[in-house]
């Protein structure tokens, strides 16, 4: 009951006029960049770190978890409407989606993914709450081994598994790892691949790499898109905007299912919220070939509503994973790190001990957040769908504008400017030959951890490489990666034969 | 900046490639057909880089591996005598960089990816990769024309720029209208963050604030 007494007091610290406003606003930016195909939660935060540096942490952080959930919610008003997803994680709940809208029942196939993504995260960010604290003490025995182990399980399972490819994720994650590098050893205080300049000594700045890849790379990626047919029929939302009690039964069990399917993959850091999405998708389909009427390719009610729950329960758990961890599993969780290290907190085991009050407070907000997602986009997904009208010049203008501005007001230093142009010309060439940036972000995040923890291990044993599969603990991460990469090769081999999807 | 030199490289490279391979100001009227239904997609490759422009992405870690490599050589470190110093992890990386940049070209070689033309509403064929170059051209220009003039003309004037020159790249005509959105957006960003916030920008031209 320890967990509950604590979260009473992150309820009384949130609740503030301050950081109620900033609940509000992030969830505001969250879902608007989540309504957006193209714009997502880590762009969003990637531009808002600069501006926040001078907020309050704990002001900022609601803010970005706002944002965090929001773009979950966001993302299946576009997919539904106008049948492009906002992001992946909308992909799987979009094709029932959009049928839905299409036989005039648009309203409630809105209404259905956005409490689908209510339940995932209420009951995933519940299960946070009882379990994180215990998993992050269990995690304060880790020794450099374990980190290793922790390190390479999120590079691979966010580059090997959830790419599409796994020779393109890698090349991202090289790509972050040798971002990460520069600068000054912090173990042996060597310069690394400075070449004597000064500006370097620090490393090359988060902002910078996350504007430049995210942002600076989409500006410039749109622009070379330009002139293609752009197919943006809206599907009118008209009506009654809520569920009927026969509907809400309907499609009950395939939210908690979603949710089931969702929670385990936050957990287990396997990286992104898609691969869930699909696997609810999945079983929805199977299980309703068996009924006596089945309602998949007709816009079927379940077919959103389990994708749905399932993207944000992931969500949910991964923000445990997070907080109790130090272990980024997405883009947006890679964000999140950024903005803990900004305010000079680090998440991981020892973040319940030290910052207690700052985390329960966090969570506290996860609640607040998604029930002010709830109300803003039950009754007003048609309203929020009116976004995709704002004329695209004008939008990426914008986004280029504050991308200038967050490098410059974060570093003070032109030289950056320049970085940044070179990293979105990087990101741009990455976009053009899908190559995925999560891998980027991760690796420029948890690359040094990785490092370090490594050069520790080797030179605490004397380079003996067995001590980093020494402990049960790292011989389970381990065995649970051979068991995810072998699961992704299979499905893939499955994927090959029977083109089902 | 590794990304910086290579990225830039690679990206005009293949600029020009494209450039050759079909006229690249237009593409949908270089390109698509006028009328009639969609044809059958070309079968032959204009040329030997045709599906092959994904090149750039081993060009890359190829540039990448070599940077490393010179900046391990490079690399003062005080005591050398640990196995895992300052150098163990970059030199796994780069050799990592060089065995992936092998791969890929390999499996880009072997399954080149040429482009399953798309067909738009109208009927018309639309060529599946082709970049506007024009317009990527202007939008990594305004980019860098910010960085040249941010501080000798400040920020309202430099950032309006870029705004302009990202609607320009794509494909607003209302000139004047965008400057001055731009100049009021920039305006607004000062007052507030610099104003309000306090961080700090080069106030240029308009050394007021």
């Amino acid at each position: 009951m320890d967990a509950l007494s604590s979260l009473g007091q992150g309820f009384a610290d949130v609740l503030t006029l301050q950081n109620l406003f900033y609940v509000v606003v992030g969830a505001l930016i969250g879902t608007a960049v989540g309504v957006l195909p193209g714009l997502g939660s880590a762009m969003a935060v990637a531009l808002l770190l600069p501006i926040t540096f001078t907020l309050d942490p704990l002001a900022a952080l609601v803010m970005f978890a706002g944002i965090y959930f929001g773009g979950l919610f966001g993302d299946s008003i576009a997919g539904i409407l106008m049948n492009t997803p906002g992001n992946s994680t909308a992909i799987a709940g979009s094709f029932e989606g959009h049928r839905m809208a299409k036989a005039g029942r648009a309203p409630q196939a809105l209404a259905t993914a956005a409490i689908g993504a209510f339940l995932g995260g209420t009951i995933a960010t519940t299960l946070v709450v009882f379990f994180a604290p215990a998993l992050a003490g269990w995690a304060t025995s880790f020794g450099p081994g374990e980190y290793f182990a922790l390190a390479v399980f999120a590079f691979v399972a966010t580059s090997a598994v959830v790419a599409d490819s796994a020779l393109k994720g890698i090349a991202a994650l090289l790509i972050g790892l040798a971002l990460a590098m520069v600068g000054t050893d912090q173990v042996s205080g060597a310069q690394r691949f400075t070449f004597g300049s000064t500006a370097m000594f620090d490393g090359v700045s988060i902002v910078v790499i996350t504007v430049a890849m995210l942002a600076v790379g989409e500006v410039i990626y749109v622009a070379s898109q330009f002139g293609r047919p752009d197919d943006r029929t809206l599907v009118p939302s008209s009506g009654r905007p809520f569920l009927t009690g026969a509907e809400f039964k309907e499609a009950l069990p395939a939210w908690l299912r979603g949710t089931a399917f969702g929670v385990p993959f936050g957990v287990i850091p396997a990286g992104g919220a898609e691969v869930p999405t699909f696997l609810a998708y999945g079983t929805e389909r199977r299980l309703d070939r068996r009924r006596k009427v089945p309602m998949f390719g007709r816009g079927a009610i379940r077919g959103v509503a389990g994708p749905e729950a399932a993207g944000n329960a992931t969500s949910g758990t991964a923000m445990g994973a997070l907080l109790a961890l130090g272990l980024p599993t997405s883009a947006t969780a890679a964000m999140l790190l950024a903005a803990f290290q900004q305010y000079g907190v680090q998440p991981g085991p020892l973040l319940f001990s030290r910052n207690g009050e700052l985390v329960w407070a966090l969570i506290a907000s996860l609640f607040i957040g998604l029930v002010v997602l709830l109300i803003l986009n039950l009754p007003f997904a048609p309203l929020w769908a009116q976004l995709l009208r704002i004329p695209k010049e004008y939008l990426y203008a914008s986004i280029a504008l504050f991308a200038c501005f967050g490098v410059y007001a974060a570093t003070a230093a032109i030289a950056d400017v320049f970085l940044m142009v070179g990293l979105g010309v990087l990101g741009f060439v990455m976009r053009r030959y899908d190559i995925p940036l999560a891998p980027v972000l991760i690796a420029v995040i948890l690359g040094p951890l990785a490092e370090s923890s490594l050069r520790d291990a080797m030179n605490n044993s004397e380079n003996d490489p067995l001590t980093l599969i020494s402990t049960p603990i790292t011989i389970t991460l381990y065995v649970l990666l051979l068991a995810a990469v072998l699961f992704t090769v299979v499905n893939r081999l499955r994927a090959r034969q029977s083109q089902d999807f | 900046m590794s990304g910086h030199g290579s990225g830039r490289t690679s990206g005009h490279g293949e600029d020009g490639d494209v450039g050759t391979a079909r006229p690249a100001t237009d593409p949908l009227s270089a390109t698509g057909l006028a009328a009639g239904p969609p044809s059958t997609p070309p079968t032959t490759p204009a040329h030997a880089w045709a599906g092959r422009s994904a090149l750039v992405v081993p060009a890359v870690l190829v540039v990448l591996g070599l940077f490393l490599v010179y900046g391990i050589v490079d690399m003062e470190v005080t005591e050398d005598t640990e196995i895992f110093g300052p150098k163990a992890f970059p030199t796994m990386v780069a050799v990592v960089c060089f065995a992936v940049a092998a791969l890929l070209a390999v499996s880009i070689l072997r399954h080149p990816d040429v482009p399953e033309p798309m067909v738009d509403a109208d009927g018309q064929v639309v060529d599946g990769t082709i970049s506007n170059w024009r317009a990527t051209g202007i939008t990594v220009g305004s980019f860098v024309l910010f960085g040249l003039l941010l501080v000798p003309v400040g920020w309202i004037v430099s950032a309006a720029l870029v705004f302009w020159g990202v609607t320009v790249g794509l494909g607003s005509t209302r000139y004047v209208f965008n400057l001055l959105v731009g100049l009021a957006l920039a305006s607004v960003m000062q007052l507030v963050f610099a104003g309000l916030l306090g961080l700090s920008l080069p106030p240029g031209i308009f050394g007021v604030l």
